[in-house]
């Protein structure tokens, strides 16, 4: 019997000894490279970020404590200036993107879901440029807003408007709202795609309850349509303003010789600051720029999922329901029966 | 017969003109979407002449005007071997290998955290999830720093270095923490029963995985396999960082072709555009064979989440 | 149409804009408080001809009067009517009090115009001379606004009057203060010229009860769904959402938004095909007490026959798109009108076997039972089929759409399989060309040869031996232990092939002729496949269906 007892155990134990084996086995190819390539970059960050760092003459470095931090709010510093400037940039044309980018799909999905005639190929053709590179966005729009008689736009106006060249925080709005446009073009695409599978699973029943119960068409949007598309608005709009906060591609190919060097979004600044040898001793004051601005990013979309998240709800109802059922058969029974506020009966089903 | 004869009925009739308003709405909305694509395609067959006389028209002004120059040189420019093969070369070979790497450990992570039964499971996974909310640019500098850092410790030159930077480009896209989700939520999705079946049958881990989870995740893998192809090559920002200082031959297409963006490629228009028709024609043919699939499979995933 | 019925559906035909048509004249009156259920299998037009009644599904042809009104182009909200889906069609974003609540808050409803103030103050004046009120003012909640409902509630009088009596209350002359404010709302209303009556609802020149349209306040809302809540036993889930409920749960809060809203008509689409069977029974008598208590009449839609025999006060079965039969529980069950309501209703199926119509000597026999039909059976059955056959005939001379029907309704009664001729969407260049062609022959080609079968059939039964098909009920079948001691007449003796055991019986399924036939028995005695069972059935017990129009015969 004993025996038999510890045989089991020991054959449970070497069991459970293969498992985890074949599961190491199994996942230490990703997360070697995850580890590699993901984790400790992050980590290394954080550590930078504390540190007089240089990629290239390790003799430099050092421990510095918070100076980098201080140093990003120091506004004297003309790094910290135009850091803070990108920000500034970014945020304003985010503030004006995320929701055109949000809207236009929404309203695209509603149509495409009456399903006219063809509608596929309205559907291909629309979310078609989600897949041409930013590059190609960059040269289709810049040739098509040239600031010379040969672009496509000034010459059809018969101008010669300067779309692209406007001097930065000086009239450069053209310039953004070129931007803007070759967004919605370019990205359009993803949030359409999304919401109007979202618009197709509302059960159709649901319209027609609201139907019976004597909603018009606003009720039908206002209280079965958005409703129902909460989880994929949620979504969208997670992925629409992550990818806006680290906006990178639209300003980088839309502009024109003069504005070349001008950093608009946070990432353009890490990027230029970050690449080649000129700025390496600065590594760390970038790495202190990167998570103050992971950070602000962390936030917005934690504040975004608490926005689109479920609010707690409270017994108000059932409460007001027993008092109200109380004091209904005051009259009948002259007496006030004691209404039953915490438990309630419970149904077995 | 009858149904012919009839009437419309009412709620036909708000169905007919929901319809013609929507046809009417996304007609526009379509031509304008199509039209930046359809000017790019025309500049290209433009000669430099017609570019210049006649840049408010799509197409080539007259049918004599159709050129191909702007396609010739291509391959072999001023008799030397162009960049342009070499940078659709870089671009797919390190496409394909970040395509592939990222479905085969997306494959066996999500076959480990689901069907193998393991200490610490719970802990990967959650950390997994919250690893999903730390933004990546926080990694961005810090990961330059380290791909210098390590060059510069063991000088590497030559082709070592090419092959380091391409090891940089692709390694860090492979492990997305979303694909790996996808997968894992489509593998949990699957039946216990014909896991257990199989099981019963006798086979073992890799007969498991190979005959049934594998075939059965055909759907998923494509649909990773759009995402991972999309998104690598059309990848700019990273692979832009790595291949700055580097020779021209180096680069992928996509961070090539920033040369002929802003006001200095002008003078080059033809052949910009040229240039962009022929990057973007392997995304197009993709597009096209699984725009269906991969439209449909989008619009389901993106409503689980 | 009879001058009071309540609700009258007038040949109510669907054809849908693919050409199909799925519903075929139907005509039923309904009387007032009267439980209606449509019963047939699934894809038989049921639902279709529900979700035509409540205006969601248009009517090609055909009226709906509900108390001599038409119904047919009103939109579905005005209709006096409440559905209750299948899905429930709960909104998910709404907690069960929102669900019910909703109804009420989007829409406006007529209610009588009244002169509030001076209503109000004699309202307290009533009250002030009574002397239980004072207790109504115990244990009043702390804020001001629950206080005067809570007496309004306790009270059983308006929220106004309330508010009133609360603040009367703390002065120190009430009774003075209060004759003060009438006068001057009386001096208010005759400046206005305000006419009313004793119930202070205002009056117009005819001396009707003027009637506004407007909301409901929050506090009616409230009462409302509060005591619909209590109905329906839903007050504990109130505050939750429609996924944290159960089926049941989620089921009763749908009829709670179907009551709400007060209307004379429900409408149930299979409401209990999503829950497990035990629930199902108990929501079955839920409904149904439910149905007495707020004296509705409920037109319920379901598939399941059981439902249909243990709910209704009129069954409805359908096939095909046809009625096949309106009746009672009762004569649905003991009275088939024709083969397919035969083997649809009742479980275990009725046993149906062909049996050979002797002409000679007026017997059915089938094997060895020979059943003795009735002296009057064959004058019966020749009228039967001479007026079967004279109707066909008529309709092939002229062989139109009804006449196309005709044999569409027989089939859907014989539940014969057949083809017949659909329109087949044209696709692409196929589809131009039929625009231009159109080929009516071709069209009632199919149904022809199968009438001109059919009335040479007919013709045939009117001599010699033919089979007519033969139905008992397996509670009929009077199974018994055989006895070799003991003589049976007309009785066949076999071992039974399975015998299930339902608790207080036993199923016994036999095998004769190559038929199964299934005899429900007494589980008093132990039966196994081993016994040899005597197996009989009485002539009485006989249901006689024709087996070409699949109508009844005895």
């Amino acid at each position: 019997m004993e025996i038999e007892e510890t045989r089991r155990k020991r054959e449970r134990a070497k069991s459970k000894r293969r498992q985890n084996l074949l599961s190491l086995a199994l996942l230490s190819p990703y997360l070697i490279i995850f580890v590699l390539f993901t984790l400790i970059p992050v980590v290394m960050g954080f550590a930078f970020s504390f540190m007089k760092y240089n990629p290239y003459n390790g003799e430099t470095n050092a421990f510095i404590g918070l100076k980098n931090y201080l140093n990003i709010f120091d506004f004297n510093n003309p790094v910290t200036k135009s850091f803070w400037n990108s920000f500034g940039t970014m945020l304003v044309f985010d503030i004006v993107a995320v929701p055109c980018l949000m809207i236009i799909p929404m309203v695209l999905a509603y149509f495409i879901n009456m399903h006219p005639p063809g509608y596929k190929i309205f559907r291909a053709i629309i979310y078609l440029p989600s897949v041409v590179s930013i590059t190609i966005v960059g040269i289709i729009f810049g040739n098509m807003f040239a600031g010379t008689k040969t672009g496509l736009i000034n010459s059809w106006l018969g101008t010669e408007i300067h779309w692209l060249a406007g001097q930065p925080f000086h009239g450069d709005t053209l310039r953004w709202l070129v931007m803007l446009i070759a967004s919605i073009w370019w990205q359009t695409g993803t949030n359409f795609i999304i919401f109007s599978g979202a618009l197709r699973d509302i059960p159709k029943s649901l319209y027609e309850a609201c139907e019976m119960d004597g909603g018009k068409r606003r009720h039908l949007i206002r209280f079965v349509t958005l409703p129902n598309m909460k989880s994929a608005i949620s979504i969208c709009l997670f992925n629409t303003l992550i990818g806006y906060l680290n906006l990178y591609g639209q300003p980088v190919v839309l502009n024109e010789l003069d504005n070349a060097g001008v950093l608009v979004s946070p990432m353009m600044f890490i990027q230029k600051y970050i690449s080649g040898v000129a700025y390496a001793s600065q590594t760390g004051y970038i790495c202190a720029c990167a998570i103050i601005f992971g950070l602000f990013v962390m936030l917005l979309s934690t504040i975004e999922r608490r926005v689109m998240g479920e609010r707690r709800r409270s017994r108000r109802r059932t409460v007001a329901a027993k008092r109200y059922l109380a004091d209904r058969d005051f009259l009948k029974t002259g007496s006030l029966r004691e209404p039953d506020f915490e438990g309630g009966t419970h149904d077995s089903d | 017969m009858t149904a012919t004869k009839r009437r419309r009925t009412k709620s036909e009739r708000t169905r007919i003109r929901e319809k013609t308003v929507s046809f009417i709405v996304l007609l526009i909305i379509t031509i304008l979407w199509a039209f930046p694509l359809v000017y790019m395609l025309g500049t290209s067959f433009k000669s430099d002449l017609d570019l210049q006389l006649h840049p408010d028209r799509l197409f080539p002004s007259s049918w004599s005007e159709w050129t191909l120059d702007h396609y010739e040189g291509f391959i072999v420019r001023d008799g030397a071997i162009d960049n342009m093969p070499l940078w659709m070369l870089n671009s797919l070979w390190s496409t394909l290998a970040t395509v592939a790497l990222t479905v085969i450990l997306d494959l066996i992570t999500a076959y480990a955290v689901v069907f193998v039964e393991f200490k610490g499971k719970k802990i990967f996974m959650k950390f997994l999830l919250l690893w999903m909310a730390v933004p990546g640019v926080i990694g961005t500098a810090p990961s330059f720093a380290l791909f210098a850092t390590i060059r510069n410790s063991l000088r590497i030159t030559g082709l070592g270095n090419y092959f380091y930077i391409y090891m940089w480009i692709i390694l860090p896209g492979t492990t997305g923490i979303f694909n790996m989700l996808l997968m894992r939520n489509f593998f949990a999705s699957i039946p216990q029963d014909i896991v257990d079946s199989a099981k019963s049958d006798g086979a073992g881990n890799a007969k498991i995985f190979f005959k049934i989870v594998c075939p059965l995740a055909k759907s998923t893998m494509m649909l990773i396999v759009l995402f991972t192809f999309t998104g690598s090559w059309n990848n700019l920002i990273w692979p832009q960082l790595l291949l700055g200082s580097e020779s021209s031959y180096w680069n992928t297409i996509t961070v090539a072709l920033t040369g002929y963006t802003g006001g200095s490629a002008w003078s080059y228009l033809g052949i910009a555009m040229a240039t962009s028709v022929f990057a973007l024609l392997p995304i197009i043919i993709i597009f096209i064979i699984t725009q269906n699939k991969m439209i449909d499979g989008l619009a389901t995933t993106g409503i689980k989440g | 149409m009879s001058e009071n019925t309540f609700l009258s559906l007038r040949h109510l035909e669907k054809v849908y804009s693919n050409g199909e048509k799925a519903v075929y004249n139907f005509d039923l009156d309904i009387d007032r408080n009267e439980f209606i259920v449509i019963v047939g299998p699934s894809g038989c037009g049921k639902s279709t001809t529900l979700r035509m009644i409540a205006g969601l599904e248009d009517i090609t042809s055909g009226d709906i009067y509900l108390e001599n009104e038409l119904l047919n182009f009103k939109p579905c909200k005005d209709r006096k009517m409440a559905i209750v889906f299948q899905s429930y069609a709960l909104y998910p974003q709404m907690t069960v009090y929102d669900n019910i609540a909703f109804p009420l808050t989007i829409n406006t409803y007529p209610f009588p115009a009244v002169a509030g103030k001076l209503k109000a103050c004699a309202e307290v004046r009533e009250i002030l001379q009574k002397e239980e009120a004072s207790a109504a003012l115990e244990n009043l909640p702390k804020k001001s606004k629950d206080r005067a409902e809570a007496v309004a509630d306790r009270l059983e009088i308006s929220l106004a009057a309330a508010k009133l009596y609360l603040s009367l209350i703390a002065e120190e002359a009430p009774m003075s203060k209060l004759e003060a404010l009438e006068s001057a709302a009386k001096e208010e209303a005759a400046a206005k010229k305000l006419v009313y009556n004793e119930k202070f609802e205002l009056l117009d020149q005819d001396g009707n009860v003027k009637m506004e349209d407007r909301k409901m306040t929050s506090y009616e809302i409230r009462r409302k769904v509060y005591d619909t809540a209590e109905i329906l036993d839903l007050v504990p889930y109130l505050d939750k959402l429609p996924k944290e409920l159960s089926g049941g749960q989620m089921q009763r809060v749908a009829l709670g938004r179907a009551i709400v809203k007060n209307v004379p008509v429900f409408l149930m689409d299979e409401p209990l095909s999503n829950l497990d069977a035990k629930l199902r029974l108990t929501m079955r008598s839920e409904i149904v007490k439910l149905h007495n208590r707020i004296n509705a009449t409920t037109i319920y839609v379901t598939h399941d026959q059981t439902e249909a025999m243990t709910m209704a006060t009129k069954i409805v079965v359908m096939s095909k798109g046809f009625i096949q039969q309106i009746g009672t529980p009762e004569e649905v069950y003991s009275r088939p009108a024709n083969i397919f309501v035969a083997k649809f209703v009742g479980s275990p199926s009725m046993n149906i076997f062909e049996a050979t119509y002797c002409r000679e000597t007026g017997e059915l026999v089938y094997g060895d039972f020979r059943i003795p039909l009735s002296e009057d059976f064959r004058a019966k059955h020749d009228e039967f089929y001479r007026a079967k056959a004279e109707e066909l005939g008529g309709a092939l001379e002229n062989f139109g759409d009804p006449a196309r029907e005709m044999i569409k309704k027989i089939l859907s009664a014989t539940g014969e399989k057949f083809e017949t001729t659909k329109k087949v969407k044209k696709k692409g260049f196929k589809r131009i060309i039929g625009l231009f062609k159109r080929d009516k022959e071709e069209e009632s080609a199919a149904e022809r040869p199968i009438a001109e079968e059919m009335v040479k059939k007919l013709n045939a039964c009117l001599e010699g031996d033919h089979i007519l098909l033969a139905g008992v009920r397996p509670e009929r079948i009077r199974v018994e232990k055989y006895d070799p001691s003991k003589t049976y007449e007309n009785c066949i003796i076999v071992k039974p092939t399975v015998c299930e055991l339902l608790g207080s019986e036993y199923n016994v399924h036999i095998e004769y002729c190559n038929k199964s036939i299934v005899g429900q028995v007494d589980a008093k005695e132990k039966i196994t496949t081993k016994d040899d069972l005597a197996v009989t059935f009485s002539g009485e017990d006989v249901h006689l269906f024709d087996p070409i129009t699949g109508e009844v015969l005895k």
